[in-house]
């Protein structure tokens, strides 16, 4: 394994870790409507489900 | 008579109307009230439902809820005109202005530096997001169909610091009737804004000023502004602001949100009545000389008897007393009354209907446009027919048109569709094939010449620029569809599908709404699925979802594509059509299965507003693809990253985590192995199948290249036309792919996202089952 080895796999480790975090932030304010401080999904039904 | 036998073109003053619970407090709060004229405009196409003129605006109801409503004809010859009755110029009241309402420092200011929270409340199509938008600055999209916004959206007012405005759904009345009238009610009660933006559409006031009484009683300081200002006056309509600020008794701001007048004088308006809690002057419209005063005398009887009830609760008295009068079952509960109580106000409300004739809640809506008939008949000169208006006439005889309506229908969408998937999308979708190949060509040069391990290179080349790019590749195609369908929608003319396809969609147990979804479901179920957010009901909006997957997606045609080449060269086009068709057929199918078991129940009437056609707004329409796109990207490079780096991991290493050289022995293909004697009896048992539809769920086009790995050469020396049969009635019909089923999870959560999968597999299992026997029967 050479440096340029290593310095993929960590790119590929931030790009991984970065996916996850916008899936799990996706996931809490996935309503799609794109607002800075989104509640959309939590109040679509009248009730708070977060 | 019943609104249901009035000729078209007749009009009518209605005299009773039927039915019960809250889809009867619907009709009444949309002003289908006794004593009301209405005028039948036409019927959609295939008869069913009707569209009505009443109180100025366009209304469709359907034919079984027009036979709940009694009508006496009237003589069309004898137009009643309304003139407007004691006008005098009143003086600028000044409410909401500093120094003007009260003496400085009398009022009940908030301490300095409070956040002011205002709610932006107004009817469907009112204007609320264009307002929202030009208040807060942001990019929220703006449609020309009742009921976009779905959900509540905050932000600060542009250049105010400290300030939050908070968009609710667009609803007719503060009645529970739609999840959203509940979702703004429970607002403004539970989290007491500082504030309320009142938006009112200037051209539709009557039916708009309905909500604003009720507004007005829950005491919270309000601020009405009158939207499409311009429109009214440019169709010769004028309104006397000051005299409807002084009847109101709130100040009253005319604006035009789309030309952007008005906006700062509303910001200073509001900004004042939040930070000095300028309540409303009045939120009492009963009066004892009204019709003998039978609604006065017992709201107020009522009002005295809760009062303490109220109170402990924090509800406001006035609301309270109207809702408790109308039998609100939600305000009964959170009161909650002594027997004795409940006795006495039932009593109440009995000498109320004895002597109005009116059952309770006809009563209290009749009060309530009662005084908003003397607002009008003091301060609004109509207009004539508005240009936007007859201009929608002009098209509707063609686009809604008794033998032309579905013809147009077809040719619209099927010009949509022949555009996005043949021309304009196709054609972008393979310029950006182009670009990943040449990107992923000189990837892979640079890693070959950088000496990168064979295993890492294999991840990024065969794992990540294969699958991320693959998906990458459907950008366009999506971003072209909503293109279109925004167009669509910002015009008016999905409001006009829903109605004209209502009848066909009932059968089924939904309403005409729920044709929007189905259509894009053709493109992709993930946007089909998120456009189910404009459904009124859960129950529609959950058998709708459930429904999407039927319609056979885009990514879908690449497999039909690849063995109908293989196996039924001749029959092409014949069996591509059918498996169109078996999707539709087996969605009818799930339909009836749902209406019968999950979904009993009627689907939600078909009471909708239907809006002018509108030219598109350039920037609506751009700024709508730009968060589609950035929607989709987002997800390419998250979802679906971690999943495509999933499964080469899976398709590239044994269960010690040994590169594997025969994929036989990978991970993939033992969890395949699992799966296959589940697919024994379709005659599918092969590993490599259970492989590909593995890999199909993650997306669909998937398939094929799994096939192409895992049978090189030849696939016909291996699979027989009737395994191919099976195979394609089975990627029709089981379940979507991971983006899909991520989207339903998003929308009706985690055990309905696993309950569709595992349906959808089932019925596409019990088919494909079909499909072999038939075959078998037949010889093949």
């Amino acid at each position: 394994m050479n440096t340029a080895d290593i310095i993929l796999i960590l790119l590929l480790a931030a790009a991984l870790a970065l996916a996850v975090r916008t899936m799990l932030h996706t996931r809490k304010h996935g309503c799609g409507c794109n607002c800075a401080d989104c509640e959309g999904c939590a109040y679509r039904d009248g009730s708070k489900k977060e | 008579m019943t609104l249901k036998e009035l000729e078209t073109g007749k009009s009518a003053v209605i005299t009773a109307v039927g039915g019960e619970g809250a889809l009867r407090q619907h009709f009444l709060d949309m002003g289908v009230i006794p004593g009301t004229e209405v005028k039948l405009i036409k019927y959609a196409p295939m008869g069913d439902p009707m569209e009505l003129m009443i109180h100025g605006y366009e209304l469709t109801l359907r034919l079984d809820d027009a036979a709940k409503i009694d009508i006496e004809p009237l003589d069309n010859t004898a137009e009643s005109s309304e003139e407007p009755k004691g006008r005098r110029k009143v003086k600028h009241p000044g409410l909401g202005e500093s120094g003007i309402f009260h003496p400085k420092g009398s009022g009940d200011p908030l301490p300095e530096g409070t956040v002011l929270r205002f709610a932006l409340v107004g009817n469907q199509n009112s204007g609320k997001t264009t307002l929202f938008n030009r208040l807060t600055g942001s990019n929220q999209h703006v449609g020309n169909f009742p009921g976009v916004t779905v959900d509540r959206k905050d932000g600060p007012i542009k250049g105010c610091k400290n300030t939050i405005v908070t968009d609710l759904p667009g609803i007719y009345s503060m009645s529970p009737y739609t999840s959203e009238e509940i979702v703004s009610r429970s607002f403004v009660l539970d989290e007491k804004p500082h504030a309320i933006i009142n938006i009112v559409d200037a051209t539709n006031i009557e039916r708009n000023l309905y909500l604003t009484m009720q507004l007005l009683e829950m005491n919270i300081p309000m601020v009405v502004a009158l939207n499409m200002m311009d429109e009214l006056t440019a169709n010769g309509g004028s309104i006397e602001v000051n005299a409807m600020e002084e009847m109101l008794g709130v100040p009253v701001v005319p604006i035009s949100a789309a030309k952007n007048s008005g906006i700062h004088e509303l910001i200073d308006h509001a900004l004042h009545i939040a930070q000095f809690q300028e309540r409303p002057v009045r939120q009492d419209f009963c009066s004892k000389d009204e019709k003998g005063g039978a609604v006065h005398r017992c709201l107020h009887s009522i009002a005295h008897t809760i009062e303490d009830h109220a109170e402990a609760v924090g509800l406001p008295l006035k609301f309270a007393a109207s809702k408790v009068a109308e039998g609100d079952p939600l305000v009964l509960e959170k009161l909650a009354l002594d027997k004795n109580e409940s006795e006495l106000i039932e009593h109440l409300v009995l000498q109320l209907e004895s002597e109005r004739g009116l059952d309770r809640s006809a009563a209290i809506a009749d009060m309530r446009f009662h005084y908003i008939m003397r607002v009008c008949r003091h301060t609004v000169t109509k207009p004539r027919e508005s240009r936007e208006h007859i201009r929608s006439r002009r098209i509707d005889r063609i686009l809604t048109g008794k033998y032309t309506a579905i013809p147009a229908f077809i040719g619209i969408m099927a010009a949509v569709f022949f555009l996005t998937f043949n021309v304009i999308g196709a054609g972008l979708q393979t310029l950006l094939e182009m670009g990943v190949d040449k990107l992923t060509a000189a990837v892979d040069e640079l890693l070959t010449r950088a000496n990168i391990h064979e295993t890492l290179h294999s991840l990024i080349i065969e794992g990540i620029f294969a699958g991320v790019g693959s998906v990458l590749s459907f950008l366009p195609i999506i971003v072209t569809l909503f293109f279109f369908l925004s167009l669509l929608e910002d015009s008016g003319y999905i409001a006009r599908v829903a109605f004209v396809m209502d009848k066909l969609l009932r059968k089924l147990g939904l309403s005409g709404r729920s044709i929007v979804p189905m259509l894009i479901g053709f493109g992709c179920t993930v946007p089909a699925v998120m456009s189910t957010r404009t459904l009124p009901s859960e129950r529609d909006r959950k058998m709708t979802i459930l429904l999407t997957p039927f319609m056979s997606c885009t990514a879908k045609l690449p497999i039909y594509s690849f063995f109908v080449d293989a196996f039924f060269p001749k029959k092409g086009a014949l069996i591509m059509i059918g498996l169109y068709l078996l999707g539709i057929l087996a969605g009818i199918f799930a339909a009836f299965i749902y209406k019968g078991t999950l979904f009993r129940g009627e689907p939600v009437p078909f009471v909708m507003e239907l809006p002018n056609y509108r030219l598109p707004g350039a920037k609506n329409v751009g700024q709508l693809l730009w968060e589609k796109a950035k929607d989709f990207l987002t997800r390419a490079f998250s979802i679906i990253l971690i999943a495509t780096v999933v499964v080469w991991v899976l398709k590239s290493f044994d269960l010690r985590f040994n590169l594997v050289t025969d994929r036989q022995d990978s991970i993939l293909a033992m969890a395949a192995g699992f799966i296959s004697p589940v697919l024994i009896p379709l005659g599918l048992g092969d590993w490599r199948i259970a492989t590909a539809l593995i890999t199909g769920f993650m997306a669909k086009e998937s398939v094929v290249s799994t096939f192409q790995v895992l049978y090189p050469g030849d696939v016909a020396a291996s699979v027989t036309p009737l395994m191919a049969a099976t195979i394609l009635v089975f990627t029709l019909l089981y379940t979507p792919c991971v983006a899909a089923v991520a989207s339903v999870k998003r929308e009706l959560g985690r055990k309905w996202a696993a309950a569709m999968v595992l349906w959808q597999c089932t019925l596409a299992w019990l088919a494909a089952l079909l499909v072999r026997l038939f075959g078998m029967l037949m010889g093949a």
